[in-house]
Formats: C-alpha cells, structure tokens, sequence
C-alpha cells in the first residue's frame, strides 16, 4: 500500500509522519492540487494523511477521496483545531493524529496497526493490493547485490524453503548427522540460487528464506525454483546424505521488504510474514508455490509448466506440475 | 610424460631408505607379477643386492613397462595401509607428489590413481596406453532428425544450436571425469574408464537430458524442441590415440541399444549398467524387454499431466 501525506505547507511538515528519523516505509508528499493528479493518474491502494487546516479545503479534500475506490485517509491535526476527531471516523477515517502524538515507536508499527485495523474491521481484502505489491517509487535494486544497501526497502522474489518431515527425521537421526544432512541440502539450494543471482537470506534448522532482487524487468527467481526441482535427482543421487529421496516444499511471492544484511531471526515484515504462511501453512510437501504476483513475471515458457491450484490470503496461488518419478 | 633425473633420485631414496630388498620386490610384484630383482638385476641369487642397486633396477623397468606412476600410486598405498598389518612409512612422498603435479597429474585420493589435472583433458586421462585393452563405459548421444533440422534450418541456426548441445555433452561428462571421443554432425560419443564409471555415465545421461529441457524452454533457436536419443554401455574395448577408428564388440551394442531400442528424449542404460547403480539412482530407471527377452532399462523426464 502506498502511503501520501497531503499538506497546505509541505516543507514545514515534510517530517511530521516520521518525526524527523528515517522511516522503513516510504512516504510519498504532495499538496492537495499534486495529490488529485497522482490520484487521477492509478488505482492502487493508499493510505493518505491529510494535514489540511482549511476546513473547507479538507471537506472537499474528504468527500473526493471518499468517493474513490482502494483509497484509506486519515487525519493530520497539527494544530489541534478539530475539537471531537471522532467526527473524522463517524465519515470514514482510518486514522487521527494530533500534534500531541509521538513518534517515538516508529511510524512503521503504526501503520502496521492501521492496517491491522483494516484487515480486522474495513473492506481491506478485498481491495486491490496490499502494500507489499506497490509499483510506486520504492528502489527497485539493479540486478547486482552490491548496490543493494543494508536498511532500504527493495523489491525481491522472497523464496520460502523447507525440507519436509522434520519431526521424523528428527526422530530417526542423531543431532550432528542430521545438522550435515541438511548442510548438503542447504549447499544444493545456496548452488543453484547462486546461478541466479539468489542469496540465502536467513537459514534456520530445515528452512530458510532465499532473495532475488527484482529489477522491474528480469526474472531469475522463477527458473531458480523451477531448477531447483528439475535437477533435485541429481542432487539425491550425489550429493545429499540422506538415504531416501528429499522432499521439500517452495513457496515464491514478489514483494517489498527492508533488506538487513545481517537477519538474526527479528523479522518485521508484512511480506515475509506471508510468505513463511504460504510456504508453512498452504504449500503442500514437495510442492513449488508462487503467488500470482510472482507468476506474471514467469517467462511464458515457464508458466506452462504451473498450474492455478486456489487462493491463499486473498492472493491466486500457482503449483508447479510435478515431476514424475 | 617426461620423468626428470630429480623425480627419478627421489623415488630411489623413497625406496632404499624405506623399504628392504625383498619388500621392495613384493611391492612391485603388485603391478609386474613374478616381478625378480635377481633375475633382472643379474646378481646371482645367493649374493644379496645393494638397496640402492635394487631401486635403481626397479626405476628402470617401471619406465620402460609405462608404469611408473602406478609404482607411485603403490607407495601411497603402502605409506597409508601398510603391508600385511606392518606400518610403513615411505619417505620423500611430499617432494615425490610435488614433482609429479608439475608434470600436470594429480593423485586423486578416492580413486587411488593418478590422472591429469584440469589443465589437461586428453582422450587416456594421461594414463591409457596406446593399443591396450580396458573396460570402459560408453555414452552415445544422437540427435533426432538431424537430415530434417539441416534441410530446414539455415546453417548458421543448425551450427549454434548443435554446438550448444556439444557445450551441455562435453561440460557434464567432463565434470565427471568422463571425456568425449568423439563429436561428429548429429552426436557424439563419451568415455569413463576411472571408479564409478558406470553410475558417472548414468548420471550424466539424466543431466543432459534435463539440462537440454531447461535448453528446449530458454535458449533454443530451433522452432522446435531439439531431442536426442541417448545409451550407455558398458564393456572392455582397446585404446587407440585416434578414438574415431576404435570399432568392437562393445561400440557395435550400443549403437544398437541407441538406433533400435531408445525412443527420443530417453536414456537406455545395459544391464551391465544398471546392475552397478545404486537404490536412489536405479530408482530413476524403469525395465522394459528387448525382442530377446533381455532387460534394458529407460529413463524419461515425465510431467504430471
């Protein structure tokens, strides 16, 4: 989701979102004659703050935006003028901030809490897109990983992997055996997303997630995951120590996240979030799940080979044929 | 290969301040059987022979049997596992080693054998001798249509493309210590004759096919898919430099398994391959029947519908 913040005096309160500190979400600033044109020109989905102190120009301003489809808009009362802001949600508001607010927990865990909000109580869902899936001015990263800086937010094909059977092969193994079993499947992964300017992001156990930055035109991480599996025989064959057949489940989505270089586990993001749900809580054992988002930039030649297989948090969720064996 | 004076006094001292006579003798007995230092030295038997006369004979005949560095490879062993439960310890193995990596061989630990390093890829692994016999395992690999793809296709798409597939052949043989004999218009042929030969041609044979898959959907400038037939067999053949002219017993089969027995995109492994493979990589394989009831066995990558 896009986030705007509308002012008569945007020089005066370009910093008011985020009190001066960086922010890990991007914030988009236009005044109100700007903001009608950007919202003329798409259809995506925003949260919009308006800090507007004619109350007029914020009426008018109030009921254009609540005519609009996949808009959310809330309040900026810098001056602390409007006496009872329950006014505001009484039309349709999703937020209220006067100048009393601090921001000392970080704009981004109040948007997060916004869009909570709207998740549990408006017509979020079933509105265009969620924030992960914005095409606005985020950085989309050039495909080389050392222009990527630790802290900005980038759009990556976020890879989910799991080997299966955890708790019985738990069971069945020694800590130590079973620590350099999965090393090998780990090296396979690490081999072949390598190939495709991939990175193991986080490893943890019997998962771990993979990045791809996504330039806004090539795509790697499709063919990454669809080799992944092709050559899987040869890797049980050669390399992996485990007796029988691995068996490991893939989940793909495309989306924005703040890249930290060194992940300990702390993940605070919406997209990986759904992600490790897409891979954990709906992708099958042995299976290779791509959310649509991720499956329109297949190469057509790919796409021939997945098929739709249903919806998963209100997204279309492609599965790669499987290969006989 | 050109064995220097200094690797030459190296082995001697490895085996006069190693090793007596008589262990001497019981070592090369190993590669040269009834192996005498008497008899070649022309000592008289009841006259013992000076260690460093012993290790000097010995160097000689190696040399001139072509078998030096198996004499090497045997001194590894010796230094490792030792002689009947005895622990030996060969000296000079370090300079010994150093000496022969400049030559460009390798001693590869698993196999126990010195072969070329990857500077050189020769058609003997720097280590077949000329006319000699030895068993092998064979990869055919043959293009499907090559007179319909030539007649339709212009030269310049039929040699890109046909290059790529040589490319994805030579690169997966190569990566296990495979080499190809041969490359003519429409296929080829590889060689393994190092341990494992049987389960590295296998394996190689599901590689290409998978690796032409990703081929096929990527990079292929033929409007259609480029396929291939694909056999491996295995069985003794002899060795000659100009590997085009080796014709026998073992080639003639597995042209035949290719031409009569393997539908295209698949790979049909002998009998005599697939014994040799393990659970997981025989797994891959299903048995089917020949016209005389013998058993070949076919891979193919299959898609759920």
């Amino acid at each position: 989701m896009r986030i705007l913040f509308c002012s008569e005096q945007l020089e005066k309160y370009k910093n008011f979102l985020t009190d001066g500190k960086k922010s890990s979400l991007p914030v988009e600033y236009y005044d109100y004659q700007e903001l009608k044109k950007v919202l003329r020109k798409c259809n995506e989905r925003m949260l919009i703050y308006l800090n507007l102190t004619d109350r007029n120009i914020l009426g008018r301003a109030i009921d254009y935006l609540s005519r609009k489809e996949n808009i959310f808009w809330a309040v900026i009362d810098s001056k602390g003028i409007y006496n009872d802001p329950s006014e505001f949600f009484h039309i349709g508001a999703v937020d209220y901030i006067d100048n009393s607010v601090n921001f000392k927990d970080g704009f981004s865990k109040r948007i997060r809490r916004v869009i909570n909000y709207l998740k549990k109580y408006r017509n979020y869902n079933n509105t265009l897109q969620d924030y992960s899936d914005v095409k606005s001015n985020l950085l989309l990263p050039p495909t080389g990983w050392d222009k990527i800086r630790n802290g900005e937010e980038y759009k990556f094909f976020i890879t989910y992997i799991e080997l299966d059977g955890k708790e019985e092969l738990e069971k069945q193994w020694g800590k130590s055996n079973l620590d350099r079993a999965v090393g090998t499947f780990k090296r396979y992964v690490g081999k072949v997303s390598k190939q495709f300017n991939g990175k193991i992001w986080i490893w943890s156990g019997f998962n771990g997630v993979v990045l791809f930055p996504f330039d806004g035109e090539k795509e790697n991480a499709g063919i990454f995951g669809f080799r992944l599996y092709l050559f899987k025989n040869i890797f049980d064959v050669e390399e992996s120590l485990f007796p029988k057949f691995v068996s490991f489940r893939t989940a793909m989505h495309l989306g924005s996240m703040i890249y930290e270089k060194s992940n300990k586990g702390h993940i605070i993001s919406d997209t990986i979030n759904s992600v490790f749900h897409l891979g954990k809580r709906f992708t099958q054992p042995g299976n290779f799940c791509i959310t649509e988002d991720a499956y329109l930039y297949l190469p057509e030649v790919i796409k021939r080979y997945f098929i739709e297989i249903g919806e998963y948090e209100n997204r279309t969720i492609f599965r790669l044929k499987r290969i006989k064996v | 290969m050109k064995i220097s004076t200094r690797l030459e006094r190296y082995v001697v001292k490895a085996l006069s301040q190693s090793l007596n006579v008589q262990m001497m003798e019981r070592i090369v007995q190993r590669i040269i059987p009834r192996y005498s230092l008497h008899e070649r030295s022309g000592f008289p038997e009841n006259i013992p022979i000076p260690q460093q006369n012993a290790a000097w004979q010995i160097i000689g005949d190696v040399k001139r049997l072509g078998l030096f560095l198996k004499l090497i490879e045997v001194l590894i062993d010796v230094d490792k596992n030792g002689v009947m439960g005895r622990t030996i310890a060969i000296h000079f193995l370090p300079q010994i080693l150093k000496e022969i990596e400049g030559l460009h061989y390798q001693y590869n630990d698993p196999y126990g054998l010195f072969i070329e390093d990857s500077s050189r890829k020769t058609k003997s692994w720097g280590i077949l001798q000329e006319g000699k016999g030895y068993d092998f395992t064979f990869i055919k690999i043959d293009i499907v249509s090559n007179s319909k793809l030539v007649r339709i296709y212009t030269g310049q798409v039929i040699r890109k493309t046909y290059t790529d597939l040589k490319r994805i052949f030579k690169s997966i043989i190569e990566k296990r210590n495979g080499r190809v004999w041969n490359w003519e218009g429409d296929g080829g042929l590889g060689a393994f004759y190092l341990p494992n030969k049987n389960v590295h041609a296998a394996l190689c044979g599901v590689e290409i096919l998978q690796e032409l898959f990703m081929y096929n959907l990527i990079n292929c400038n033929l409007n259609e898919n480029l396929e291939v037939r694909m056999a491996v067999h295995t069985g003794p053949s002899n060795y000659i430099f100009d590997t085009d002219s080796i014709h026998n017993d073992t080639l003639r089969r597995l042209e035949n398994i290719e031409t009569d027995y393997t539908n295209p995109n698949n790979l049909v492994l002998s009998r005599g391959v697939f014994s040799d493979l393990g659970g997981k990589l025989a797994k891959l394989f299903k048995p089917f029947k020949m016209d005389n009831g013998l058993f070949l066995y076919r891979y193919s990558l299959e898609w759920e519908d």
